[in-house]
Formats: structure tokens, C-alpha cells, sequence
């Protein structure tokens, strides 16, 4: 039946793009988290990605390449925002007007040096292509292995939260600062690492993301609301939250496109606000 | 100030147990204990910094459990604070003037200059001239010494005329000589004006109290005269090495 | 006593009334006409980044939603003018204005429940509601194209305000009324309140102010110029789209505040000056104008906090030597 087709597509494609959304607003998260900074420019690492990625694939032909370039690159810039800029802001709001020059500086960056063409990036061989679901339902690959990814993404950054040191530490270090430096820890480098993971995060979103988000230059700021709700709506503090908020996102997003196309981002930007105005903590609560 | 079995729970932490006091008018009350006692809280609980987990505050009559704290000092309240809370990046004639202002009914004039009231300069040139600031008044509050930012403290405190005035340990951090001396200016304040102090120091507590009240761990242990305390086993064996 | 207080003032102000005068009546009947339409945005951008430091230089709020109030002014002579058909600008002065504080009143009151970072997303989804509102009822505000044929006001005078002088001229009026009005504001009591509440909230409450409902009325008032300066760009641009109320204007118009200055009060229209100027003078010769601006933010932010205007006022400095008696001019 053609409508259960349609419906299921919508549904995977919510998926698909919530995953992406995931991969974006998990480095928010972790940044908000950890450091108690909000990373404006955090579309702009995306974007970034994006162009990259594209730029590197197009000179060599290789999917896997461009990826490493496009984290790479993001990931870079990110060490160097955080390392000689916003390490020496104490002041929070400081921090996040910070971010938003570097928008305009990435903004331009990324246009000036490669070009305002719609970005489109060819999966690998062996993602290309679709694959049969059920009788007559056929769904790209790539979308199906870009899920399955960043599934593998959240359980390692789960594992490394929850599981190893430095992980324990990135959680304690917004709470208490004093306490794991205290612990003879330099929690400076604790926040650059943090802070290169996210922006490698954005980074790699950037690269895969090429294929399900079309491109275009306000990218950087269309990106960057969409990851703003799913942190909140998911939850500033709280993985798990992170990820029930970007399916929902994600969801919300092309389900709503596809019933109700102009109220959309209405609706999205709606329940951000309503979370914000009703529970700033997100959906799910994270005890301290 | 009456309080009736006030408890403050901060998530496992007790700070405060079912604590009761009645303060007259014009009374004197100091309020001494160890570090953690709960007496700061107990400022926060009567200020409405904080609100209670438990129990109920009256302030002349009036039930001000719900009050919020801006509202209270309209009713006559005041308080200074035990680490140094002053405005920062304003000068100190514009602390002072900020602080007066805050009971005064053009305080949301939105027309003419602030520096155009001349009734709120001068009063705040006689609470600067009577505390010797007058001078610094143009400099940056955070630029003062700490002897004079206490001093500041405690002007803002004054400046809206409280009936019931809160100290919260006026004289930590200063010297002996600089203590006394602002002990001594404090006890010029007349008994219209109610005074809870809150003191590590014995010397001040029994030059200035009439009434003392002891906390520890949250709840009143001791009260009485100054003979009273002294002369309190528990007091002795709570205080044992400190005084 | 007070005149020693107040003559260096005096003189102080007397210096900014020339120059300002010089600059903006004298210089503009000099220039080209394109120059002249670069003047009237660098003013009525000017409006918008004094509207928005109100919030951010004076009360200490960092609102990414400014643009909301832009885009409801815009839109509503838009609607008045367009849809409706009416050419009266007075009334669509009034009613964008009213349009735009009726808007601030709902929005402030749902984000003043918040503080810090999260009035800053809250202020950013609400905005991004607004602008999300303005594209699907083609019908009504034109989709994503948005409205346009917006004549400039006639207002019955012997000049006709389509020529680019009059225009600003027109402009200029509207500028000095709103920059005098904020001034005042600025150093009232209640402006004062407004910097203490931004430099230690918790002590002004215990002083006995009722902070929230000071944050409300300087959200408001943020709000009402504004939509009054949203207004004044769709009569100069004849047009107005969702891009009204995006997330980049808004950002945008931070970036003017905080680049020209957060604590002097004529500082964000210095930074929609160097904005303005960076964009149109600057971009012919290169096209990486926005590398400028961030390059310039962040040099703002990271050097120079206090921002253009602060420095040259001096008080980017801890203490600026303005005149022998003040050691330090105090809220500005």
C-alpha cells in the first residue's frame, strides 16, 4: 500500500536524519556539560565538514579519505577555538559571543574557499544503492549504515562516559572544577580534549550528513537551531536524552514535513521553547 | 522577629532542625556557634534568600513565610553579608545611592537623571561622610580596602532605615583595632533599630548582645544571657578550644 | 558640589552634540547618494543595537532573539501598507511599534523565567517561532518571499522622502528622538537598577528590589525600539522577508553592540557604523567582509571587551583618565 510505503519512508528518513542530528548535538552536550559553554558556531563546524569533505572527495575520489579530511579539519579548528581563545574566557557569556565571531569567520571560510555550490558527496561502493525492506520497500543503504553508525557513536561515547577515567572526569568537570584539578588532574586539557571531540563529531556529521541535508549557506545557522532544541528538548545533561531528543527531532522534522510542511519549525522550535519554559533540564533528568 | 520551627534541608544535608527564636523589639540578639552550625542559613531562611523546608517566620506580626526577599526589606528588614556582597564595576557613591533608592518611590522613575535627585545625594553623602568614605566615592567599590568595603557593607545595609538589622559577622576579616571600631560605631545605632549579629568573635558578642543564641548543627542548643552562656555546660563542651 | 560633579559631563556631552551633529547633519549633504543610504542603515541599525544593549550592555542579557521584534514591525507596516492597503504612516508607525511591545510583553514574560544560558536558547527558540510563523501563510505575509511594494511615506510635506537625503533625514529625527529617549533611560534610576541587577542580582533583591519586574520593562522597551527601527528598514528597503526575523539578524545586531561597545551608551551605533562600513565599503574590495566582521568580534571579545567605543571613551581601561577630578566615570 502505497501510504504505509510513504509512511515508512517518512519514519526512516525521521531516523536517519535524527541520528545526524545526534552526532551534532552530542558534541553540544558534552560541551554544555562538561565546560558550561554553548557552542554557536557548532553549525559552522558542520558546514565546514561538509565542504571539506566534498573538496577532499572530489580531488581523490575517496569516500573514506574525505571523511578523515573533514573531521580533521573541524576537528583542528576546534582545538585551536578552544586552546588560544576560549581557554583564556571566564566569563560565560564571553564564551559564547566568542563563538558566534567565529561563525562569521568559518562562514566565510568555508564559502570563499570552496566555492557556493550545493554540496553533494558520493557514498562508497559498497554503501551505495538500495536495500529491499519487507516486499516492496527499498531504502538507501547509506541512510541505513549512517544509522547504524552513529548508534556505534553513542555507545562509544556512552562507554567512555560512563566506563573509563577520563570519561568520569568529563562528567565531574563542570560540577566541580576545583575538585578535579584539586585531584592533580589539568583540567584545562580535559576541556580541549572535550571540546576537539565534539568539534570532530560536527566534523564527521558534516561529511556523512552531505547526502541527507541539502546544503546551502544559511547551513551553518539552520544547522545550529536544530542542534540547539535537541539539546534542550534531550536534555543538557544527559546522553541518552541527547539521543531520544534528536529521533525526536528528527521525526517531528520530517513527519511534519511531510503532513504539515509549513508549521515544521513552528512545531520544533514550539516544544523547544515549551521544555525550556517548563523544564530547562530536558526530558530526561540526570540525578547529580 | 518570631520564628517558629524552622528546618532547612539542602537534598541529605540538615542544616537547619526545627529551630524556634523570638527576637524583640529593640533587642540586641547575637547568634553564635561553630563553622557549620547553620547560622549563616538561618540569615538566608530570615531574609528570604533561602525558603524554609519546614516551619514559618513573623516579622512584626505578619506571617512573611511567603514573602519574597525584596519585599522584605520594605517591611523594615536589612542584612549584610559575611563574604563581602557588593556591586561590583559601580562605584561606591552609586552603591550607596542604590541602596537608598530601593525604598524610595522613584525608584522606577525612568525620566530624570539619577544624579539629578538631590535629596539621594545628599543622603548618601551623609552616610559616605559619616563612615569617612566620602573621598573614595568615585572609585570602583571592588577598589576599596576590605576594611572599607566592609564598611560599605554595612552603609547599604543602613541605607533603607531597617528596623531589623542583620550583620553577618561585620567584623571577619578585620583587624582587632578596626573590629572594635566598628563594634563600637555599630552600638551607637539607637534601639529603634533591632540587631542580630552573627559573631565568632566572644569579645564583640558580649560587648553588644543583650541576648545570646546558640546553634549547633542545625539546632539551638543555648539561650540566654550573657551570664547564662557562660555559664552552660553544653555551650563549654561545644565551644571547648575555640574561645 | 554638584557642579563639580556635573561640568566635565557638560562638556563631555557638548563634544558628542557637535560631533554629532557634524557627522550626521553636516557630512551627509556631501556625500553620494549611495553613502547616504549607508548612512540611514548604519542609523537605523543604530535604534536596533541600542534597543538590543539595553539588554545586553545594561541589564547583562544576551538575547538571540532580538530580530523577532525587527521582523514584527517590519511585517506589520508591510501588512498595513500591502495587504490592507492603508497608506497612513503614522498609523503603521504606532501600530509596529505597538505590534512590536505587545510581542516583547508575551515573549519577556516567558523568558524572563530563565536566566543565563538558558535564556539565551529560550530567547532563540522563541524568535525562531516567530520567523518559522512568517513563511507558510503565503497568504498573509508572502511566504518566503515576503511583501514588497511599500511606497515611502508621504506625508503630505513639500519633499518627497523617496530621494535618499530626505529620507535620512526623516531618519535622523526618528534616531535622535529614540537615542535621546534610551539615553535618559540609561540614567534614570530605574537605569541604574537595571546595571546593578547586571552586576549582582541576588544583592538588589536583597536590597529590596523586585528585580524581575525591571528586567520585563527594559525587555519591553527593548522590544518596542526594536519593532520602531524594523519599521524604518521596510520603508528604506520597500520590502520585507522572514530573513527579518532569522537567527542571523539577530545575531547580527549582537555583533554590532559588542563590537562597538557594550558599556558606552553611544557604543553600539559606532559598531553599526564599522559593521556597516566593513560591509559596503570593505566588500569592494574583497569579498571576505564576514571574516572581518568575526575576526573583529573576536578581537573585541578576547582584547578588547569593552569594545571600540569603550576604548577610545577610555574606559576599556580600568581606569580612564577622563578628567583631573573623576578618577573613574562611574555608570557611564
Amino acid at each position: 500500500m502505497p501510504q504505509a510505503d510513504q509512511l515508512a519512508l517518512v519514519l526512516l528518513n525521521g531516523v536517519t536524519f535524527g541520528m545526524l542530528l545526534f552526532l551534532l548535538a552530542a558534541g553540544l552536550v558534552l560541551m554544555l556539560g562538561a565546560m558550561n559553554i554553548v557552542n554557536l558556531a557548532h553549525g559552522s563546524f558542520y558546514m565546514l565538514g561538509g565542504f571539506v569533505g566534498v573538496a577532499v572527495a572530489a580531488k581523490t575520489g575517496n569516500f573514506a579519505l574525505a571523511v578523515l579530511a573533514g573531521m580533521g579539519a573541524v576537528g583542528f579548528l576546534g582545538l585551536v577555538v578552544e586552546r588560544f581563545f576560549l581557554r583564556y574566557l571566564r566569563d560565560q557569556m564571553a564564551q559564547v559571543l566568542l563563538t558566534l565571531g567565529f561563525v562569521y569567520i568559518i562562514s566565510d571560510l568555508a564559502r570563499t574557499v570552496w566555492g557556493s555550490d550545493p554540496l553533494s558527496l558520493a557514498p562508497p561502493s559498497f554503501l551505495a544503492g538500495q536495500i529491499g525492506i519487507g516486499d516492496s520497500f527499498e531504502y538507501p543503504v547509506y541512510r541505513l549504515a549512517l544509522i547504524g553508525f552513529s548508534l556505534l557513536v553513542w555507545v562509544g561515547l556512552w562507554l567512555f562516559l560512563e566506563r573509563t577515567r577520563l570519561g568520569a572526569i568529563v562528567r565531574a568537570g563542570a560540577d566541580d572544577k576545583e575538585m578535579v584539578a584539586g585531584l592533580g588532574i589539568n583540567i584545562k586539557v580535559v576541556f580541549t580534549a572535550v571540546f576537539t571531540l565534539a568539534a570532530l563529531l560536527a566534523g564527521l556529521a558534516g561529511v556523512v550528513g552531505t547526502r541527507v541535508f541539502t546544503a546551502s549557506l544559511t547551513l551553518d545557522w539552520q544547522v545550529l537551531g536544530l542542534a540547539l532544541v535537541v539539546m534542550v528538548v534531550g536534555g543538557v545533561r544527559s546522553l541518552h536524552g541527547v539521543l531520544l531528543g534528536s529521533l525526536l527531532i528528527g521525526l517531528v522534522d520530517r513527519i511534519g514535513t511531510f503532513f504539515v510542511p509549513e508549521l515544521a519549525m513552528f512545531l520544533i522550535f514550539g516544544a523547544m521553547a515549551l521544555v525550556l519554559v517548563l523544564r530547562p533540564y530536558g526530558i530526561i533528568r540526570e540525578h547529580a | 522577629m518570631r520564628v517558629e520551627g524552622v528546618s532547612k534541608r539542602f537534598g541529605s544535608l540538615q542544616a537547619l532542625q526545627d529551630v524556634s527564636l523570638t527576637i524583640e523589639d529593640g533587642e540586641r540578639r547575637a547568634i553564635i556557634g561553630p563553622n557549620g552550625a547553620g547560622k549563616t542559613t538561618l540569615f538566608n531562611l530570615f531574609m528570604g534568600d533561602m525558603l524554609p523546608s519546614a516551619g514559618r517566620l513573623h516579622l512584626f506580626g505578619r506571617d512573611i513565610t511567603n514573602v519574597p526577599s525584596h519585599k522584605r526589606v520594605h517591611l523594615g528588614m536589612a542584612r549584610t553579608y559575611q563574604i563581602l556582597n557588593l556591586i561590583h564595576n559601580v562605584s561606591v557613591l552609586d552603591n550607596v545611592r542604590l541602596a537608598i533608592q530601593a525604598t524610595m518611590p522613584y525608584r522606577f522613575g525612568v525620566f530624570l537623571s539619577q544624579d539629578s535627585y538631590r535629596g539621594l545625594f545628599a543622603e548618601a553623602r551623609g552616610l559616605l561622610d559619616a563612615w569617612g568614605l566620602w573621598d573614595k566615592r568615585n572609585d570602583r567599590v571592588e577598589d576599596l580596602s576590605y576594611g572599607e568595603q566592609r564598611h560599605v557593607e554595612l552603609i547599604m545595609a543602613l541605607a533603607s532605615k531597617p528596623k531589623l538589622l542583620l550583620l553577618d559577622e561585620p567584623t571577619s576579616g578585620l583587624s582587632e583595632a578596626e573590629g572594635a571600631e566598628f563594634v563600637k560605631r555599630i552600638r551607637e545605632l539607637g534601639r529603634e533599630t533591632t540587631l542580630v549579629v552573627i559573631e565568632h568573635d566572644m569579645d564583640v558578642v558580649f560587648g553588644l548582645a543583650d541576648m545570646i543564641t546558640v546553634l549547633h548543627q542545625g539546632q539551638v542548643i543555648a539561650e540566654g544571657s550573657e551570664q547564662e552562656i557562660k555559664g552552660d555546660i553544653k555551650v563549654r563542651e561545644v565551644f571547648l578550644g575555640e574561645h | 558640589m554638584h557642579r563639580e560633579l556635573l561640568s566635565g559631563a557638560r562638556v563631555r556631552c557638548a563634544a558628542y552634540v557637535v560631533g554629532g551633529v557634524v557627522v550626521f547633519v553636516v557630512v551627509p549633504q556631501f556625500i553620494s547618494s549611495y553613502y547616504v543610504f549607508v548612512f540611514t542603515e548604519i542609523l537605523i541599525y543604530g535604534i536596533f543595537a541600542l534597543s538590543v544593549n539595553m539588554l545586553l550592555g545594561y541589564a547583562g542579557l544576551i538575547s538571540l532573539g532580538q530580530a523577532a521584534f525587527w521582523g514584527a514591525g517590519g511585517y506589520t507596516v508591510a501588512l498595513i501598507t500591502v495587504q490592507a492597503g492603508v497608506d497612513s504612516f503614522w498609523l503603521c508607525i504606532c501600530a509596529a511599534v505597538v505590534v512590536a511591545t505587545v510581542l516583547g510583553g508575551i515573549l519577556g514574560a516567558l523568558a524572563l523565567r530563565t536566566k543565563g544560558v538558558y535564556f539565551i536558547l529560550l530567547t532563540l527558540a522563541l524568535a525562531q517561532m516567530v520567523w518559522a510563523l512568517l513563511s507558510p501563510w503565503r497568504s498573509i505575509t508572502g511566504g518566503t518571499e515576503g511583501l514588497y511594494g511599500i511606497a515611502r511615506p508621504d506625508l503630505g510635506l513639500p519633499l518627497s522622502l523617496s530621494s535618499s537625503l530626505s529620507f535620512y533625514f526623516f531618519v535622523l529625527v526618528f534616531f535622535a528622538v529614540s537615542a535621546f529617549v534610551l539615553y535618559r533611560v540609561t540614567r534614570s534610576p530605574f537605569g541604574r537598577v537595571l546595571v546593578g541587577i547586571r552586576e549582582n542580582e541576588q544583592r538588589m533583591r536583597a536590597l529590596g528590589y523586585s528585580t524581575w519586574r525591571y528586567l520585563y520593562v527594559c525587555f519591553i522597551v527593548a522590544a518596542a525600539f526594536g519593532g520602531l527601527a524594523g519599521a524604518l528598514k521596510v520603508y528604506q528597503d520597500g520590502f520585507v522577508n522572514p530573513a527579518y526575523a532569522s537567527l542571523s539578524t539577530s545575531a547580527l545586531v549582537l555583533l554590532m553592540a559588542m563590537i562597538g561597545g557594550t558599556r558606552v551608551f553611544g557604543g553600539p551605533v559606532v559598531g553599526a557604523g564599522v559593521v556597516w562600513i566593513i560591509r559596503s565599503v570593505v566588500s569592494s574590495y574583497t569579498v571576505y567582509w564576514n571574516l572581518l566582521l568575526g575576526v573583529l568580534m573576536v578581537a573585541v571579545v578576547m582584547f578588547a571587551p569593552a569594545g571600540i567605543a569603550g576604548y577610545l571613551t577610555g574606559i576599556g581601561k580600568r581606569y580612564g583618565i577622563l578628567e583631573g577630578r573623576r578618577r573613574l566615570q562611574t555608570l557611564r
